[in-house]
């Protein structure tokens, strides 16, 4: 087949059997309508206006209350720093200027405490460098961050205030607005201030704690040990129907970021659980059932292996390839079940080895490639996820940037045994 | 004759010309990419609402197309990862997840379609911008931010798993 017969041919296929997908009179209307909504005009942004009541209201509070009168000045501020992401890239690679003045606002907000580096800040001797390199130490004692790179507005702004799930559901429809306004989310759902015309929080809650409980079978104490976050939202496709999602989210003990369980529930205005298509939530009983299903059936399905080595394949965060990754910087960024080998595991030299002997006794010597080591805290296969040990998986590529040959051994953090080991013909085992 | 120079037409022209000329094969691309109508839909109207704001920072560097599309495919990334990762049981497979909206209108999709649609999203990414958008490798490079070489293996390997052989293994 010559290239465009294959073009041809692609062309005909997908525009016969996307036939029904035609243009939409209204789009150049809708578009214009939600930047319009969002401040902007002719395709610039600009400065939002604040109406006078909320000004006074916001005046008020800064001048009588002194941890709120902070909090809302970071409010008042991250839209600065999203635009100056959106125009500059990430903080590591903005000019030292722009970085120092951050540095000076935070400092100035009241968020960091006077130290050496504060005072390099306003050194009138210091040179630029040395004030940017003060800078960057500041945003990383603040962010908690060991590499500049990381640095960016959403830690500084859980820094600040605290993780998104301990906060309420207006400062979450905030922060989705702030997020949304720079194109940065991109979910189907846009969240909203609840009103007291709304089905309150804490009955969607009550109600979807419910539906957990008989779609899953928990019982009340199992229940407690979960963090139900509620979020009231609309969506593009129904802008007019507000319903809830109340997530209920488990975290690995001493860890914000590993999301061992998370069951979502979608409560209308009316109080009744439904399934939302626009978000892609079904109903618990739905849900219950095919977590059930994926257990049992997980022998017919694709190897989970080759699927996660699939989805990894093309793989980037903040920028950055995965494969390229190290383990703390996986743990990091990727959080969920990526961690640090704790104590009593095998270190990392030693699981490549064992891995590439492994692999050389089945035939491949893969010394040419690329090694990329994963430390996984627990199984995400598995039925009963607190009873999984940690384990390594060591894989070998022949390119991190386009992946056409992945290995994989997995095994034990503990002893170094192997768990699996993993080839490019490798379908079910 | 008049000459219409740039700054004599808005960006409400220039960006309605846009939504006439890109908007059916955006919202097809979409939808290829998402396997379902309605997040196809967001997708698109996200497009073009991200490419109006940001009208004033295209500088031409690119073409206008491979701009585009660029936005549409970061979107539909965006939209797949973040609807799975916020809300979805994270032990499901996200390609296993199932269609939201039942697409009955549509034809039955012949076996290269639907095996485009059921490719990795990296494959199917070369594959749409290359076959469906006819644009060339070096605009997909700039357009995915990969290298221009990477392009090419990547629709060699796409061109591969869907069985398709081309003449002299050119691509």
């Amino acid at each position: 087949m010559t290239t465009e017969q294959l073009r041809k041919e692609i062309h005909t296929g997908i525009d016969r059997h996307c036939a029904p997908l035609t243009s939409d009179p209204y789009l150049m209307q809708k578009v214009l309508r939600a930047a319009n909504a969002k401040g902007e005009r002719g395709g610039r942004k600009t400065k939002k206006r604040i109406p006078l009541a909320l000004a006074l209201g916001i005046l008020l509070l800064c001048v009588t209350a002194g941890a709120g009168a902070a909090m809302l000045l970071w409010r008042d501020y991250v839209p600065q720093m999203k635009q100056e992401e959106h125009e500059l890239g990430d903080y590591a690679e903005w000019p030292d200027a722009q970085r120092i003045q951050l540095a000076k606002d935070i400092l100035a907000m009241g968020y960091l405490e006077d130290s050496e580096d504060t005072r390099i800040l306003s050194d009138e001797t210091a040179t630029e460098q040395e004030k940017a390199a003060a800078a960057d130490r500041l945003m990383l004692q603040l962010t908690g961050e060991d590499d500049v790179r990381e640095v960016h507005s959403t830690l500084i702004t859980y820094a600040i205030m605290g993780h998104e799930d301990t906060w309420t559901p207006a400062q979450r429809a905030w922060w989705n607005g702030i997020i949304t306004m720079y194109g940065d989310d991109g979910a189907p759902d846009t969240l909203i201030v609840p009103t007291e015309e709304d089905l309150p929080e804490e009955e969607a809650v009550r109600i979807a704690r419910a539906a957990v409980m008989e779609a899953y079978g928990f019982d009340e104490a199992y229940m407690d040990e979960l963090t139900p976050v509620a979020d009231l939202y609309v969506t593009d496709a129904r802008p007019d129907y507000k319903r809830w999602v109340v997530q209920f989210k488990k975290y690995r003990e001493g860890s914000d970021h590993y999301l061992e369980k998370n069951y979502s529930v979608v409560v209308d205005e009316n109080g009744e659980v439904i399934a939302d298509p626009d978000i892609g939530i079904d109903l618990p009983e739905s849900m219950a059932a095919y977590a059930s299903d994926e257990n049992t059936d997980k022998a017919e399905t694709v190897n989970p292996k080759t699927a996660e080595v699939y989805s990894l394949y093309g793989s980037q965060v903040n920028g950055r390839n995965v494969w390229r990754l190290s383990m703390v910087e996986k743990a990091a960024m990727l959080g969920e079940d990526n961690g640090i080998p704790g104590e009593g595991a095998i270190d990392e030299a030693e699981a490549v080895r064992i891995a590439r002997n492994r692999l050389a006794s089945i035939g491949y010597d893969l010394d040419s490639y690329a090694v990329s080591v994963w430390y996984k805290l627990y199984d995400r296969a598995a039925t009963d996820i607190s009873a999984s040990d940690p384990f390594y998986i060591v894989y070998f590529l022949d390119d991190t940037d386009s992946p056409e040959n992945v290995f994989s051994v997995t095994l034990d953090a503990a002893d170094g045994e192997i768990r699996d080991t993993f080839t490019p013909g490798t379908v079910n085992h | 004759m008049e000459v219409v120079r740039d700054r004599d037409i808005s960006h409400e022209e220039i960006f309605a010309r846009m939504v006439a000329q890109y908007e059916v094969s955006v919202l097809r691309t979409c939808y290829m990419y998402l396997r379902d109508r309605q997040l196809a839909e967001d997708a698109k109207q996200e497009t073009f609402l991200k490419a109006y704001r940001a009208l004033h920072t295209f500088r031409g560097e690119s073409n206008e197309k491979t701009w585009l599309m660029r936005i549409a495919i970061n979107t539909c990334r965006d939209m797949q990862r973040s609807a799975y990762f916020r809300f979805v049981d994270r032990r499901i497979p996200l390609d296993t997840l199932p269609l939201s909206v039942p697409d009955t209108d549509f034809g039955e999709a012949d076996d290269l379609t639907r095996a485009i649609m059921e490719l990795p999203a990296k494959y199917k990414e070369v594959i749409l911008l290359h076959f469906y958008q006819d644009m060339t490798f070096r605009e997909i490079a700039a357009a995915l931010h990969i290298a221009v070489p990477t392009v090419g293996k990547r629709i060699k390997a796409a061109c591969s798993k869907l069985g398709i052989i081309l003449e002299g293994g050119r691509v």
